[in-house]
C-alpha cells in the first residue's frame, strides 16, 4: 500500500505546476496578447477617459508583473473577482449557478459516448478486417465530424418539432425545478423523491446529451477497437479459453477489462473534449450551463467574469485529470500495490 | 500404463495467411495412452505448438483444422459443437503455456484464475471454489494466503505454478504443456518439471510436453514424438530413442544435446534451416539437410512405418530401402518398451 | 526543401502504391473531398450565381431553380454564400495551421534535441495547454483579440501548437539515438545542420499525418468559433456564422439555412480525417 500512497502524493504534487502554468497561460491570453482587453471588451466606441477609468478599476494600469502577482494571489485564495454587470456578484457565485448544469450535461454525454463507443468499438475489435470493422471505422470518422450544432439542430427538428417527443431547449419544465441539493436536477429529483421533476429533467436532458454523446463516441469507438484487438491477442486470453470459460466471460471479464486500462489513461483528455463540446451543445440547446454563461458574458463584455470562468475551467481540468489518474491507480493492481 | 486416451489421425492444420497457406501440421498421427507422458519435440516452426493447440481446438485465425480426426476418449473432437468443446477444455483437457508472464490476466487475482476453471464447469459456490483453489495452490507449492495476490507480485516460477494449478483444478485426463519451462531459469525449470512428474503420477493423467529441448524430454518423457516440417518423423519410447534413434533427424537432435561430461562444450547445430511451410520441399521435408539422403528422398514422401513397435517416417525404413544398414545395427540393440 | 521532399518521395511515399485497398480508398476519397472544397474556394466567383453579400431576393425562399439552396434571412443567395464560405474556412484554417506549424515544429525540434531544463519547461507548458479544452481556449483568445480572419487564425493556432510540438519532440527523442544522427554528430556536424538535414526530414511523414488529422479538428474549431459569433465579422460568408444566423428560423421549418453550411463543415472534416487516416495507415504501418 505504501507505493500507492507515494504515487498519489507524487501525482498531487505534479498537479501544482500544471495549475500554475494553466493560470499563467490564462493570464497571458487575457493581458499580454496583442490588443487591449478593455478595448476588446468595451468596444471601439468607448472614449479615452472611459477606457482609462476602466483600466484603473481593473488594475490594468499597474506594471505587468504586479498584475500577475495580484492575479495569482487572488485566484489561489479562491477569489475570482466580481462581475462587472448586474449587481457585481462574486464571479465564483455566478459560476456555481451554472456549473451543475454543465456537469449534468457532460456526465450524461459522457455516458452516451462511452456506451456507444464500447458497443461499436467492441463490434469492430472482435471482427477485425471484416465489413463490420470497416463500417465502424467509417462510423468513428463521420460521427466525429458531425458538427455539434448541426447534429443538435437536426435532432431538435426531428424529435422536437416533427415528432414532439422531446423539448428543443432549456433544462427543465417551468416550475419543475427540484429542491436544491446538489444542483444536478436528475440527482436532486431522485434524492427528494420528486418523480415529476425527474421525468421532466430527463426529457430535457435527452437531446443535448445524445448530441454530445454521439459526436464524441467516435473517439471511443477507435480507442476500444484498437485496445481490444490488442488485448485479444494476448496469451492470457488463450489461457482463459483453455480453461473452458465461455466466450462471453472471456470478453467481459478478461478482454474488455484489460482493454480499458489504456482507455482510462486517456480519459482526462477526453474530458477536455467533452467540456469543449458542451459549450456548443449548451449554445444550441439554450442549456443554462457554463458555456452559455461564458458566451453571454463575452457579449456583455464582462471582463472579470470571462477571465474568472476561464480560470475556473483551467482549475477544473487539472482536478479532473488528477482524479482520472487516481482512479486509474486504483483500478490497475500493478500501480495499486 | 493404461489404454488409449487420445488418437490423432492424419491431422492437418493450415494457416491461411496473405503470404500463402502455411501447412503447420500436415498429416500427423499420434497416440497417447492413459497415464503416459509423451514428449513432443522439434525446432521452432516445426508445428509442435500448433499441434498442441489443435487438440483442444484453440487454433487462432487464420488457422484452421482442415482434415483428420482427434479422437479423445472415443469422441472425435473435430466434430463436436463449440459448446461441447468448451465443456471439455479445462475439465478434461488442461493447458499450460510457455510464458507465465503473459499467460495470467494481470488484472485478476491469481487465486481467481484457478477458481475460474472450477466455476466454468461445476455448479459450486464461489467460496467453495475458493477453498478448492487454495488447496490447489498448496498442492503446487504456494501458500494459500497468497490467493488474493496479483500476478505481478509473483515470480515467473510461481506464476507457472499458478498456471499449472488452474490447468489441473478439475483433474483433467490430459494436460498439454507448451514449453512450460522455457521462460524460466534452470533451477526453477527443474522444480517445475519435478512438479509435473509428481502431479502426473499422483493423478494418473496423461501429459503431452511440448518443447524444443531434447535433453529435457529425455529426462521426463515415456515416449517422444519428433516433429519436423509439420510431420511427426519418429515416435519412440524415450530410452530406445536415446540408444538408437531411427530417423536421421532424431539422431541430429540427440547429437545437439550438450554433454556435460565432455570437455568440449561446443553446441552442435544441424546445418541448414527448417523448411518454409508455405512451400515445403518435395519428397521428404528433411532431405535438404539430411546426411543420409538417397534417390527417393527428394521426390517421394516417405510413409510412416512401424519398426519394433516404434514409428518412423523415413525412406531408410521403407521396404526395399538402399541397404538395411540402419535396420541391422539396430537389431543388435536391446529392445526397449518404454519405462512405465 | 526540394531535397527534403525528394527524400520523402523516394522513401515512405513510395509505399503509397503498395498500400492496402481500404487505406488507399480512404486516402483517395479524402483527397477528392479536400480537392473539391479547394476547387470551390478557387472558383467561387465563377460558380456563384450571385454576390454572396448582396441581398438579391426575398428572405428565406426555399430552394428553387433560381436559388438552388434557397435564400437566407436577409434575402442573400445561400448557394453563393456556401461557395464563398469555403474561402473563409480554408483561409482561416490554413493560416492557423501555418502559425501552429511554424511555432510548434521548431520548438519541438529544439526541445527534443537539446533536452534538459529547456525541454522540461517547454514540455510542461505545452502539455498544460494541450490538456485545456481546445475550443474554450480558442474562445478566450478570440474574445480578447476581437473578430477577423487573422485573429481567428491565431486563436485556433494557439490550440494546436502543442500537438505539433509534442509529436515532433517525441519523434526527435527517438531519432536522436539512431546511428545516422550519432554518426553525423561524431563527424562534427553542427547542431543546426543535424536538425535541418537529419531530423526534420525524418519527422516529416509524421507531421503529414498529424497535419491532416489536425486540420480536421481545426475545421471544427473554426466552425465552432464562428457559430458562437467569434470568428470573421458579418457579412463575410462563413459556414458556422451562417448556421448561427439560420438557427432561429430552422425550427420553424426553414431547414436550408442551416443544413447546407453544416453539411459543408462535416464534409470537409470527413475529407481531412480520411486523408489523415489513410496516410497514417500507409506511412506508419503497424500490422502485417
Amino acid at each position: 500500500m505504501a507505493s500507492l500512497r507515494a504515487y498519489v502524493l507524487t501525482r498531487i504534487l505534479l498537479t501544482i505546476p500544471m495549475i500554475f502554468i494553466l493560470l499563467t497561460v490564462v493570464f497571458l491570453v487575457m493581458r499580454v496578447l496583442p490588443g487591449n482587453p478593455v478595448i476588446a471588451m468595451v468596444g471601439m466606441k468607448a472614449s479615452e477617459e472611459q477606457i482609462r477609468q476602466l483600466m484603473h478599476q481593473l488594475g490594468l494600469d499597474k506594471p505587468l508583473w504586479r498584475q500577475y502577482l495580484d492575479y495569482l494571489s487572488r485566484v489561489l485564495r479562491g477569489d475570482l473577482g466580481n462581475s462587472m454587470i448586474w449587481g457585481r456578484r462574486p464571479v465564483i457565485d455566478e459560476i456555481m449557478d451554472h456549473f451543475p448544469a454543465t456537469i449534468e450535461l457532460t456526465i450524461s454525454g459522457f455516458a452516451v459516448s462511452v456506451l456507444l463507443g464500447i458497443v461499436t468499438g467492441t463490434a469492430a475489435g472482435l471482427r477485425r478486417g471484416t465489413g463490420l470493422d470497416l463500417a465502424m471505422r467509417v462510423y468513428s470518422i463521420v460521427v466525429y465530424a458531425l458538427f455539434i450544432p448541426w447534429l443538435g439542430m437536426m435532432l431538435q427538428y426531428v424529435f422536437g418539432v416533427k415528432l414532439g417527443w422531446f423539448p428543443v431547449g432549456g433544462r427543465i419544465g417551468p416550475m419543475m425545478e427540484p429542491e436544491h441539493v446538489t444542483g444536478l436536477y436528475v440527482l436532486d429529483s431522485i434524492l427528494t423523491l420528486n418523480w415529476g421533476s425527474l421525468a421532466s429533467a430527463l426529457r430535457y436532458l435527452t437531446l443535448p446529451s445524445l448530441t454530445l454523446g454521439v459526436v464524441l463516441s467516435g473517439v471511443y469507438t477507435r480507442l476500444v477497437r484498437t485496445s481490444l484487438s490488442e488485448v485479444l491477442e494476448q496469451d492470457f486470453i488463450r489461457a482463459a479459453r483453455s480453461r473452458g470459460v465461455s466466450e462471453r466471460v472471456v470478453l467481459f471479464r478478461h478482454a474488455l477489462k484489460n482493454a480499458f486500462i489504456p482507455i482510462l489513461t486517456m480519459m482526462g483528455l477526453q474530458f477536455a473534449l467533452l467540456l469543449a463540446g458542451a459549450v456548443l451543445t449548451e449554445t444550441t440547446f439554450s442549456w443554462p450551463g457554463m458555456g452559455t454563461f461564458l458566451m453571454e458574458r463575452i457579449i456583455y463584455r464582462d471582463f472579470t467574469t470571462v477571465q474568472g470562468t476561464i480560470v475556473f475551467y483551467a482549475l477544473f481540468v487539472a482536478l479532473v485529470s488528477l482524479v482520472v489518474d487516481l482512479i486509474y491507480a486504483y483500478i490497475d493492481p500493478r500501480i495499486r500495490y | 500404463m493404461g489404454g488409449e486416451l487420445l488418437r490423432i489421425e492424419d491431422l492437418k492444420v493450415h494457416y491461411f495467411t496473405s503470404g500463402g497457406v502455411v501447412r503447420a501440421v500436415d498429416g500427423v498421427d499420434l497416440e497417447v495412452r492413459r497415464g503416459e507422458l509423451v514428449g513432443l519435440v522439434g525446432e521452432s516452426g516445426s508445428g509442435k505448438s500448433t499441434l498442441g493447440l489443435a487438440i483442444p481446438r484453440l487454433i487462432p485465425p487464420p488457422g484452421k483444422i482442415v482434415g483428420g480426426r482427434i479422437v479423445f476418449d472415443g469422441l472425435d473432437l473435430t466434430e463436436l459443437s463449440e459448446e461441447r468443446m468448451r465443456d471439455i477444455r479445462g475439465r478434461r483437457i488442461g493447458m499450460v503455456f510457455q510464458d507465465p508472464m503473459t499467460s495470467l490476466d494481470p488484472l485478476m487475482k491469481v487465486g481467481d484464475q484457478i477458481s475460474e476453471t472450477i466455476l466454468a464447469h461445476e455448479d459450486v459456490s464461489k467460496s467453495e471454489a475458493r477453498a478448492r483453489a487454495e488447496e490447489l495452490l498448496e498442492a503446487v507449492g504456494i501458500p494459500r494466503d497468497r490467493y488474493d495476490d496479483y500476478p505481478h507480485q509473483f515470480s515467473g516460477g510461481m506464476r507457472q505454478r499458478v498456471m499449472i494449478a488452474s490447468a489441473i483444478a478439475l483433474k483433467p485426463d490430459l494436460l498439454i504443456a507448451d514449453e512450460p519451462t522455457t521462460a524460466l531459469d534452470v533451477i526453477v525449470q527443474a522444480q517445475i518439471l519435478h512438479l509435473f512428474r509428481e502431479l502426473q503420477r499422483s493423478m494418473g493423467m496423461s501429459v503431452i510436453l511440448i518443447t524444443h529441448d531434447m535433453a529435457l524430454e529425455m529426462q521426463v518423457a515415456d515416449r517422444i514424438a519428433v516433429m519436423y516440417g509439420g510431420w511427426i518423423v519418429e515416435y519412440s519410447p524415450a530410452v530406445a530413442m536415446a540408444r538408437d534413434p531411427l530417423n536421421p533427424y532424431t539422431a541430429e537432435l540427440l547429437k545437439a544435446i550438450p554433454n556435460i561430461e565432455l570437455e568440449d562444450q561446443r553446441l552442435v547445430s544441424i546445418p541448414g534451416s527448417p523448411p518454409d511451410l508455405r512451400a515445403p520441399p518435395p519428397g521428404c521435408r528433411f532431405h535438404p539437410r539430411c546426411r543420409r539422403r538417397f534417390e527417393p528422398c527428394a521426390t517421394e514422401e516417405p510413409a510412416t512405418v512401424e519398426v519394433d513397435g516404434r514409428l518412423v517416417k523415413c525412406h531408410l525404413y521403407a521396404s526395399g530401402g538402399p541397404d538395411s544398414a540402419g535396420g541391422s545395427e539396430r537389431g543388435e540393440g536391446e529392445r526397449e518398451n518404454g519405462r512405465g | 526543401m526540394s531535397g527534403v521532399f525528394g527524400r520523402l518521395a523516394g522513401g515512405k511515399l513510395a509505399t503509397l502504391g503498395r498500400a492496402r485497398g481500404i487505406e488507399r480508398f480512404m486516402l483517395g476519397v479524402g483527397l477528392a473531398i479536400v480537392l473539391l472544397v479547394i476547387g470551390m474556394a478557387a472558383f467561387a466567383d465563377v460558380l456563384s450565381p450571385y454576390d454572396p453579400i448582396e441581398i438579391v431576393d426575398r428572405p428565406i425562399l426555399p430552394p428553387s431553380r433560381g436559388h438552388p439552396l434557397g435564400t437566407d434571412s436577409l434575402g442573400r443567395d445561400v448557394f453563393s454564400r456556401v461557395l464563398h464560405g469555403s474561402r473563409t474556412m480554408l483561409t482561416v484554417v490554413s493560416l492557423s495551421t501555418l502559425i501552429s506549424l511554424s511555432v510548434g515544429v521548431p520548438l519541438g525540434l529544439l526541445s527534443g534535441y537539446r533536452g534538459g531544463v529547456l525541454d522540461r519547461a517547454l514540455s510542461l507548458v505545452m502539455d498544460s495547454i494541450y490538456a485545456f479544452p481546445g475550443l474554450i481556449l480558442a474562445i478566450a483568445v478570440a474574445a480578447m483579440l476581437g473578430p477577423g480572419v487573422y485573429n481567428t487564425a491565431i486563436s485556433i493556432a494557439v490550440v494546436y501548437m502543442p500537438t505539433y510540438f509534442r509529436m515532433v519532440r517525441g519523434e526527435v527523442l527517438s531519432l536522436k539515438e539512431r546511428t545516422f544522427v550519432e554518426a553525423a554528430r561524431a563527424l562534427g556536424a553542427r547542431d543546426r545542420t543535424i536538425l535541418r538535414k537529419y531530423l526534420l526530414p525524418n519527422v516529416l511523414p509524421t507531421i503529414l499525418v498529424v497535419f491532416s488529422l489536425n486540420v480536421a479538428d481545426a475545421v471544427l474549431t473554426e466552425a465552432g468559433l464562428s457559430f458562437l459569433g467569434l470568428s470573421v465579422p458579418s457579412p463575410t460568408p462563413d459556414w458556422g456564422f451562417d448556421m448561427r444566423n439560420g438557427q432561429r428560423y430552422f425550427l420553424s421549418g426553414y431547414w436550408w439555412l442551416v443544413t447546407f453550411p453544416g453539411l459543408m463543415i462535416i464534409l470537409l472534416c470527413v475529407g481531412f480525417s480520411l486523408l489523415g487516416e489513410g496516410l497514417d495507415a500507409i506511412l506508419n504501418p503497424r500490422e502485417a
